[in-house]
């Protein structure tokens, strides 16, 4: 009987596991031929990789966070970015996620949502949408939300062009 | 002195030990008696003291005192073999308990051998550098992760700087603010 929960209970897990990953990785391979969109996707075998660079090649903030991040990938387009966006809120069931941040400012939409496990999140999903680009970042694994807030504002100029590109939009 | 002569011939017999009862008796009585010739004195204290051990009687309470006695002493006694089975029962206990905790030990050395050593070796795994094709490619890696962290980072930013100017277009507000401030 108690065997019977547990199995029971695994199947639920993975079940809910897969179909999540299933959505946003059957998202992202739907463009991943489309030339127009640019799309990273990094491994977790790539992140063990990562973990294994050099103190001094790597800046010590971003390191933290890159530690527990089991999975990356980016869906980026110049143009058309609000079409994309709509579909991709279409397209994503986005009710299976916890919703952390939802911003119109002007005609840029700014959607972030978690999937978490306790007061551990172990997914976050990115939308931008405006009219001159969409971008979707996805990361898996162990996400520490206020860690990634602050490298921007630690952060060297690679950061602030994001930021001050971000800000004119 | 007819009377003192058979006294004599008895105590004689009596030290032959062929005295019967009855004449054990008479010279208990004479002994008894008060007025002994000094000849006879010496032998006066065996005969009293005789005399006092036969008439000595036990006192009434004697048998339950007996019992009594008898009792507390086999108490004391079941007492302690119980004692002492309960020693042998613990002994027995802690030799099952030593022989358990020897299996236990060799099963833990046996596990931390298992545990420990792939766990060095992967250790070792870890200590080896990348090649140049997996450095170059886990350099790239760590680039596009740190953009994209810092586009999410930066619009995370951004998203409650909006969030401060117009209240009414965020939801969680108060959360994100409270998030980021920490």
């Amino acid at each position: 009987m108690k065997y019977g929960i547990l199995i029971i209970a695994f199947l639920a897990m993975s079940f809910q596991g897969f179909s999540q990953g299933d959505a946003i990785t059957k998202y992202f391979n739907k463009y991943t031929e489309d030339t127009s969109f640019t799309v990273v996707y990094i491994s977790p075998k790539m992140f063990e990789m990562v973990a294994r660079l050099a103190e001094d090649e790597v800046d010590a903030e971003v390191q933290q966070v890159i530690k527990d991040l089991k999975g990356l990938r980016v869906l980026v387009r110049e143009g058309d970015g609000t079409k994309y966006y709509n579909e991709a809120v279409k397209t994503l069931n986005l009710k299976a996620y916890e919703e952390l941040m939802t911003v119109r400012d002007g005609n840029q939409n700014i959607r972030f949502v978690i999937k978490d496990n306790g007061d551990i999140i172990e997914e976050l999903l990115l939308l931008v949408g405006s009219p001159d680009e969409f971008v979707m970042i996805s990361f898996v694994g162990k996400i520490d939300l206020d860690k990634i807030a602050k490298l921007a504002k630690t952060a060297d100029i690679q950061g602030l062009e994001h930021l001050e590109k971000v800000g004119k939009q | 002195m007819k009377n003192y002569q058979h006294i004599a011939q008895l105590l004689d017999k009596y030290w032959e030990g062929e005295t019967t009862l009855a004449e054990d008796k008479m010279l208990q009585t004479f002994f008894a008696s008060e007025t002994i010739p000094v000849e006879f004195q010496a032998f006066q204290s065996i005969f009293q003291a005789k005399n006092d051990i036969q008439t000595q009687t036990l006192s009434t309470d004697f048998d339950t005192n007996l019992l009594a006695i008898l009792k507390e002493k086999t108490k004391e006694t079941e007492k302690e073999t119980k004692v002492i089975q309960l020693q042998t029962a613990q002994s027995a206990e802690l030799q099952k308990w030593r022989w358990m905790a020897g299996i236990a030990a060799s099963i833990a050395l046996i596990l931390a051998v298992y545990i420990v050593l792939p766990k060095t070796e992967t250790v070792k795994i870890a200590k080896i550098e990348l090649t140049e094709e997996e450095h170059e490619k886990a350099l790239v890696a760590y680039e596009q992760t740190k953009m994209a962290l810092m586009f999410v980072s930066a619009t995370m930013n951004h998203g409650t700087q909006t969030a401060a100017k117009s209240l009414s277009k965020v939801k969680n507000l108060k959360e994100v603010i409270e998030g980021m401030e920490n």
